[in-house]
This record gives structure tokens, C-alpha cells and sequence, in this order.
């Protein structure tokens, strides 16, 4: 049954300055096509020996979990669920590089086996000695949504007290060349970005508690613009809420006018001016409203909010009108 | 009251038939699907046996209903035959109401087309058909298998190496008991392609002769290729006339001992079983038939074997591994199982483990799985198991529909 | 003999990765898949050297069970490889 859920401790590597503070001082705007992260001295935080064989994303997703682990004080996990729509890309690009150059010799197993989309889940409870549950989710633009909901699912069937979530998805130069021929990419109009961000979900409060997740839902190939209004309507009603009790709205979309039309006392801010477009943004989006609804005014200000009080946030992305994402997150009293 | 979930529908292709009768047709005239190389494009055809599905990319098409000018990959094809199989052999219910989810596992996605194009692109970054892109993605098959059967519930994708297809069979049956659909198609799809073969091949873990699970001899697995879908339904929405068995069981966990291997002990494997019998609410002496991962490779077969001892000590139930028919369908292999399993129910058979000869030694000589099809077999509950990398272990129980 | 082991230690720290590893700091007699060897191999290193052979060498190690006795240290993969190169 529906159950509470918290989101006890964060792990956040972005274009802006998000791991080692709340958020930067300064927003950071992004050069040409492409966003990259703003990476931390991985070495704080993975054994050098392990680091070595480390692709970018790995290193990210290591780091994040890491940190967000200690900000919740440690809990033990009940499970472990990634969402990446990419995964290994560099490991990836790397094995089939050498395949096709090498005319399938002297290939390196170390790419191979760190190609594999659940690298990153896998290598956290190899970490942490964890045999808890171990899931990875690469369903393209809702790839962090679908393990929101696995772990909701695992929360509600009491089978989880603690659980690590994360979305993860790396850019690398091969990469943002087929993007850009794909017209995916554009200094203009579409920045590819990248991050990883990590959140420890709890079925109880803390001291350290970010924020109440509310609900998460996702729709593929919904009919029309009334079968989206009615899958909001659905998750605000089953958290007990309604359209005007959402005070912020985080969107991923350019065209707004559904979400303008349903909250419009609602105050807006396109996130992907922080991150840059690539598929587990809505994970970036989370982890800043997580900040923001614990009181962060670097995060409201590099969101460009001006709203005193904000009790309830709704996230809403739209993937080429196939895959949608809406999360809502509310304030909890401390 | 949790409600139950019935299996109504089942879809299989794989080395040994392109549909559930072909496949039952070829495991009772023990005709294995392991062979040399015919369609895979590799230095390694003639050399590393694979477990091809015996049909090139245009007669795919022909099995889907779909234009061979269509840009789509193979593991596409492979999954929507599959997937519309299982879905007619539920009775054709109507999916577009949003209450049916589409979850499908494979661990490559699109690759076998990608690695086609990057040929090209390392040429010229600006050379290549770049639309081959697009379906590179993991997602990508999911997707064009809802489309082709028109669902617009919730579609998601697992990839988490060779249990990704076990694992979309348990997220679809818990979504179903917390009510968020009704109905779910769910199973898994893996193409061969050249960077599978040669990553497992660099591993040292395949096997240039036929594979020999649970042998003392053993030398590595056989990759095949394939896809198994089946329809779970939840009660009350399925049609008595169309219940072909009952999922009862199922449970993830993790070996966390190392990235490729499996630990000595079996830890995860063991706590995979333990957990779906748990759900399942029975005793390990339940079990009446054990459709084992095994792969066929020193370290797989040890380390489940040890935890099956582990689980059922004395009382060792019938097991066989299906690998040495169809080969290790990699992300496809959990789906390709759940419908054997429920073929087993079904037809009341257990399969041969084929070519098999010798007992490991290590297990003290007395894991011997079945080597002849066993017929008239009464069986309630078959435990069905899915391991990958990075510790990835799965384990589903199925229960016969009496 | 000593000449090889010098350019095999140039050559693992560039296969493995070994980032922060100078060449002097490997040992050629020390057990190179040793619990308390602080490069801190594992099978799939050693997966790696049996390409590093092939690749540069030219030698073919069948199986990882033939290379636990070849890459017991620096000096046995070097007499192994004198031995076996062509």
C-alpha cells in the first residue's frame, strides 16, 4: 500500500558546481554544443587500484553513490536501481573500436566487461558488499523514472527500508558527433549535457531529510494533451493534492503551454539551462528540488525562482511527445 | 488480498524453431540448435560454434508482417516475433488502454546494426547511414515490440546482462499486484553480433565445441540468439480458458563478489532461489524441476550447483540446463526459459540436458541433471534461474494450472 | 632478459592502466597476483596480459589456468616469452 518516502541523502555531479556544494554561485553557462560535468577528485572517494580501469561514467556513478551514502548517515540498503538510457558509452565505443580496427583480435576484456548497462549498479554493491536487490533500468528518457517507480513498488510492498536510486548518463566526443549528425545536438537550440546524480530514498525521516517524493508516473505515446492532464491529475490526487497546490514547476520542455495551462499560479524554470539535455536529466531535476524544497537559495536563485513559500514541486518532461516523466516532490517539516 | 498472476500466453524463437511448437518439437527430438557460424559475419565462423536462429534479416521481416526496406534491427525482429506470438496465443486481447505494460530485458540493444554503421563512421565521422543510431539504444526494441502490438501502458526496458529478461517478468508481475496494470508482456531479446562473440570470447569463456552443462568436462557456453515473451495477467482479468500456469515466485539479488565471475560459494544464486521461494510461500522440497542457468563454463556451474545444495541438501530436485539446445540467449535467456518452463507445466515433460557425461567432481559427484526427456512427469512448480554480470542474480518459480 | 623485463614493465603499466605506477616500482621477482602485491590484479588483468602476449609477441595463451604459472612474476612471463617467441 501508498507508503511515505523521503529523500534522505543526495550525490550530485552536473555542469554547475553541484557535488561539493548545494549549487555553485555562480550558474555556469555552457560553451557550444555540449554541457560537461563539473568532476570532483575521484580519488577522495574510490580505492586507486579500482580507479584505473574506471571509465568516466563509472567514476561518476561511483562517486555519487558514495557521497550521497554518507550524507544519509550510512544507511544499509534494501536495494540498489540505476536508471542510464547510454550506459558505458566510452567502455563501449572503446571494445567496438578495437574490434573493428584490429579485425577482431587483441580486443581488451576490461572494455567488454565494463560495457554491460548495470557496470555502474553492479559496482556499488561490489563496493559495498550489498547482495540486496540490484536493478538497471535503460528505458531512453524515462530510464530514471522506471527505477524511481521499481523502488515506490519496493517500498510499498515493505520489502525496503533504504534505497539507492540513481541517473546516469555520460557524453563523450564520438557520441556528441553522431548527436550533432542526428540534429540531437545544437549550440543553439538543444546543449547535450550529461550527470549523474544519486539519492537515498528512505521509508522513514531523518534529520538530514531533503524533501518528501510525492509521486512519479510516466506515459508512453499518450493519445492527446488529455490523457497527460489526467495522468497529473491522477498522481496529484493520490498524494493528495491538487493542480494549484503545486507552487513550482521544474520543466524540461520548450513548449510549455500544457504545463502554463494547468498551474498557472505556478512559478517556472527550465532546469535544462543548469544541466543541458540528455536522457536522465529529470534525475539532475530532483536532486536540485530536493535541495530547493530543504531551503537552498543558491539552487532557487541559479533557477531563477522568486517564490517565498514552496510547499509542492512537480517535475514534467516530455521526450519527443513519446516518453513523458512527471515526479512530484513536497516540503517536510524538520 | 495480493492477487494472482496468471501466465495466458506464450512466444518463443530461438536456435531450435522460430515458435513454441517448432521449439517443443525440436527439445523431443533432442535436436540441439548449436551449429556453425551461417549468418553472423565474423573471422570467428568456422572456428566458435553459435546458436544462430536460422533465418537472415529479410526472412525475419517475413515472420513479423514487417517491410524488409523497414530500417530495423534484428534483436527488433526477434522480439516482436516473439512477443506477437505470446500475445496471440493470449487470445489478442486489447492492449491500448493503458493498463498493459510492455517490459522487455536485452543487454546490447540495437548493436547488431550499430556495428554495421560505425565501420563506416571510423572511416569518416561524417560517413555511415547515421539514422542506424537511432536504433542503437536499448529502448529502441522495447518500443517497436508496444508499437507492434499497440500498447500505450507503461514501457520499460531492463538491462542487466543475462538475467535483463527474468528480471522484466518480476517487475511485471509486481506492478500488476499493486494494481498499476492489469496485464503485462513481458520477456527479453538478444541478437548475436560481433561484440558479444568477441567479448566473450576475449573472456576465454566460450566453448569451440558443443557445451556441455554441469559436466566435469565442461569447457564454456555457446552464445545463441533469440527472444521469449510471455502475457501475465492479473486474476480476474484473465480468461480461464487461455491460463497456461501461474507466476508464484520470483526475487533478485546480488553475488556482489566480482564483475564477470560468480563467487565460489553461490552466494547470490542462493539467495535469488531462497527469495522467490519465499514469495512463492513453499519448501524447497517443492520444487519439483529446476531449469538451471547453466551456462556450460567452470565457473557458472560450480557456483550454481553449490548453492543448490545449499538450498535443497539431501533433497536435490530434477534439473536440467536448456543452454545446450538453444545456447545462452544472453538478455533473451530468462524469457526464452520462463516459456520452457511453461511449456514443462503444460506438457507435463522435463528436458535432457544434452551431451552431458560426467559429475563435478567438486559437488561430490552427485549433481547428475536429467539426460533423457522425461514424460508424464507431475508436476506443480518449476524454479527457473537467470545470472549476469556484474553479480546480477534472478530466480522465478512457476506454478502448473490444475 | 633484463632488457625485456624493463620494456614488459612499460608495457603492463600501459595495458593495465596502471596510472600511478612507475616501472621501477614493480619488482621483477615479486608475485604479481599476490594478495599483498599493492597493484592489486585480478583475473581480469590477467585476461589482459594474454592479449598483451599475443599482441606484442605474438603468443597464444590457450586458457587463464596456463597463464597463472606464466604470470607468476615479471621473470617468468619474460623466460616464457624468450622460450616461446618466434
Amino acid at each position: 500500500m501508498k507508503k511515505n518516502i523521503y529523500i534522505n541523502g543526495l550525490g550530485n555531479i552536473s555542469p554547475q558546481e553541484t557535488f561539493y556544494k548545494t549549487m555553485g554561485e555562480e550558474v555556469v553557462e555552457a560553451e557550444g554544443a555540449f554541457f560537461a560535468c563539473q568532476e570532483p577528485n575521484y580519488k577522495e572517494f574510490i580505492q586507486k587500484k579500482l580507479l584505473r580501469r574506471m571509465s568516466r561514467i563509472i567514476k561518476m556513478g561511483l562517486a555519487t553513490a558514495q557521497k550521497a551514502l554518507v550524507d544519509a548517515n550510512h544507511p544499509p540498503l534494501d536495494a540498489i536501481i540505476s536508471g542510464t538510457a547510454w550506459g558505458c558509452v566510452k567502455d563501449t565505443e572503446k571494445f567496438l573500436e578495437t574490434i573493428l580496427e584490429n579485425n577482431e583480435e587483441y580486443l581488451t576484456p576490461t572494455a567488454f566487461v565494463q560495457s554491460t548497462h548495470n557496470t555502474v549498479a553492479g559496482q556499488i554493491a561490489l563496493l559495498h558488499h550489498d547482495n540486496c536487490y540490484n536493478m538497471s533500468y535503460v528505458q531512453g528518457y524515462v530510464s530514471f523514472e522506471s527505477a524511481l517507480i521499481d523502488a515506490m513498488l519496493l517500498f510499498y510492498d515493505n520489502k525496503a527500508k533504504n534505497i539507492l536510486v540513481n541517473g546516469i548518463d555520460e557524453q563523450t566526443e564520438k557520441l556528441g558527433i553522431l548527436l550533432e549528425r542526428l540534429q540531437c545536438a545544437n549550440a543553439e537550440t538543444a546543449v547535450m549535457g550529461e550527470g549523474a546524480a544519486c539519492l537515498i530514498l528512505g521509508a522513514e525521516k531523518t534529520p538530514n531529510t531533503y524533501a518528501q517524493l510525492a509521486g512519479a508516473s510516466m506515459l508512453y505515446r499518450p493519445k492527446n494533451k488529455a490523457s497527460i492532464q489526467q495522468c497529473l491529475e491522477q498522481i496529484l490526487q493520490e498524494a493528495n493534492l491538487k493542480l494549484e497546490d503545486i507552487d513550482v514547476v521544474l520543466t524540461g520542455n520548450q513548449d510549455q503551454s500544457l504545463e502554463m495551462a494547468l498551474f498557472p499560479e505556478a512559478a517556472f524554470s527550465n532546469y535544462k539551462k543548469l544541466c543541458g539535455e540528455y536522457p536522465t536529466s529529470t534525475a539532475f531535476a530532483t536532486a536540485i528540488a530536493a535541495q530547493l524544497l530543504k531551503g537552498d537559495s543558491w539552487t532557487k536563485t541559479a533557477l531563477g525562482i522568486n517564490k517565498k513559500k514552496v510547499q509542492h514541486l512537480l517535475i514534467y518532461n516530455n521526450h519527443q511527445e513519446v516518453n513523458h516523466s512527471i515526479i512530484v516532490l513536497s516540503k517536510v517539516a524538520q | 488480498m495480493a492477487k494472482r498472476i496468471f501466465i495466458t500466453g506464450i512466444g518463443v524463437i530461438s536456435a531450435i524453431g522460430k515458435n513454441t511448437s517448432e521449439t517443443l518439437s525440436s527439445i523431443k527430438t533432442a535436436s540441439s540448435g548449436v551449429g556453425e557460424i551461417q549468418y553472423l559475419q565474423t573471422v570467428h565462423k568456422g572456428k566458435l560454434p553459435l546458436c544462430e536462429v536460422k533465418y537472415d534479416n529479410q526472412q525475419l521481416c517475413e515472420l513479423a508482417n514487417i517491410d524488409p526496406k523497414t530500417r530495423i534491427t534484428r534483436t527488433s525482429l526477434l522480439g516482436i516475433i516473439a512477443a506477437q506470438e505470446a500475445w496471440r496465443s493470449a487470445g489478442s486481447p486489447v492492449l491500448g488502454d493503458g493498463r498493459t505494460g510492455v517490459f522487455s530485458g536485452n543487454t546490447v540493444g540495437g548493436m547488431d546494426k550499430t556495428e554495421h554503421f560505425y565501420a563506416d563512421f571510423m572511416q569518416d565521422a561524417q560517413s555511415g547511414d547515421i539514422k542506424t543510431m537511432l536504433t542503437h539504444e536499448c529502448a529502441e526494441s522495447t518500443e517497436r515490440i508496444a508499437d507492434s502490438l499497440g500498447a500505450t501502458g507503461m514501457v520499460s526496458t531492463i538491462s542487466t546482462a543475462c538475467s535483463s529478461a527474468a528480471n522484466t517478468i518480476m517487475l511485471g508481475a509486481r506492478m500488476i499486484k499493486h494494481g498499476l496494470l492489469d496485464r503485462a508482456i513481458v520477456g527479453g531479446v538478444d541478437a548475436l553480433t560481433k561484440f558479444t562473440v568477441n567479448g566473450f570470447n576475449v573472456l576465454q569463456i566460450l566453448d569451440d565445441q558443443y557445451s556441455q552443462p554441469f559436466d566435469e568436462n565442461r569447457r564454456g557456453l555457446n552464445l545463441g540468439e533469440g527472444a521469449g515473451f510471455i502475457v501475465l495477467e492479473a486474476e480476474g482479468i484473465a480468461k480461464e480458458e487461455h491460463i497456461l500456469a501461474e507466476l508464484v515466485g520470483y526475487a533478485n539479488s546480488n553475488d556482489a563478489y566480482h564483475q564477470t565471475a560468480s563467487s565460489p560459494d553461490g552466494t547470490g544464486a542462493f539467495l535469488a532461489m531462497q527469495g522467490a521461494l519465499k514469495v512463492a510461500e513453499i519448501e524447497p522440497s517443492q520444487i519439483d524441476y529446476v531449469n538451471v542457468h547453466g551456462t556450460g563454463t567452470a565457473n557458472n556451474d560450480l557456483s550454481e550447483g553449490f548453492a543448490m545444495q545449499r538450498l535443497f541438501g539431501e533433497n536435490m530436485p530434477k534439473f536440467s540446463s536448456t543452454k545446450a539446445f538453444t545456447g545462452h540467449t544472453l538478455g533473451a535467456s530468462g524469457g526464452v526459459e520462463a516459456v520452457l518452463s511453461v511449456l514443462a507445466l503444460q506438457h507435463k515433460i522435463i528436458y535432457p540436458n544434452l551431451r552431458f557425461k560426467t559429475p563435478i567432481e567438486a559437488l561430490g559427484g552427485t549433481m547428475i541433471p536429467e539426460t533423457a526427456l522425461l514424460e508424464n512427469q507431475d508436476l506443480t512448480y518449476v524454479l527457473s534461474n537467470s545470472f549476469g554480470f556484474g553479480g546480477n542474480t534472478s530466480s522465478l518459480v512457476f506454478k502448473a494450472y490444475k | 632478459m633484463e632488457e625485456l623485463i624493463e620494456k614488459l614493465k612499460v608495457q603492463i603499466i600501459k595495458q593495465l592502466n596502471l596510472e600511478d605506477v612507475e616501472p621501477n616500482e614493480i619488482d621483477p621477482e615479486k608475485m604479481l597476483f599476490d594478495a599483498d602485491n599493492e597493484l592489486g590484479l585480478d583475473s581480469i588483468d590477467a585476461l589482459e596480459l594474454i592479449v598483451l602476449l599475443d599482441k606484442e609477441y605474438g603468443i597464444k595463451v590457450k586458457s587463464q589456468e596456463e597463464g597463472k604459472s606464466i604470470f607468476q612474476s615479471l621473470v617468468t612471463m619474460a623466460e616464457y616469452i624468450l622460450e616461446h617467441q618466434k
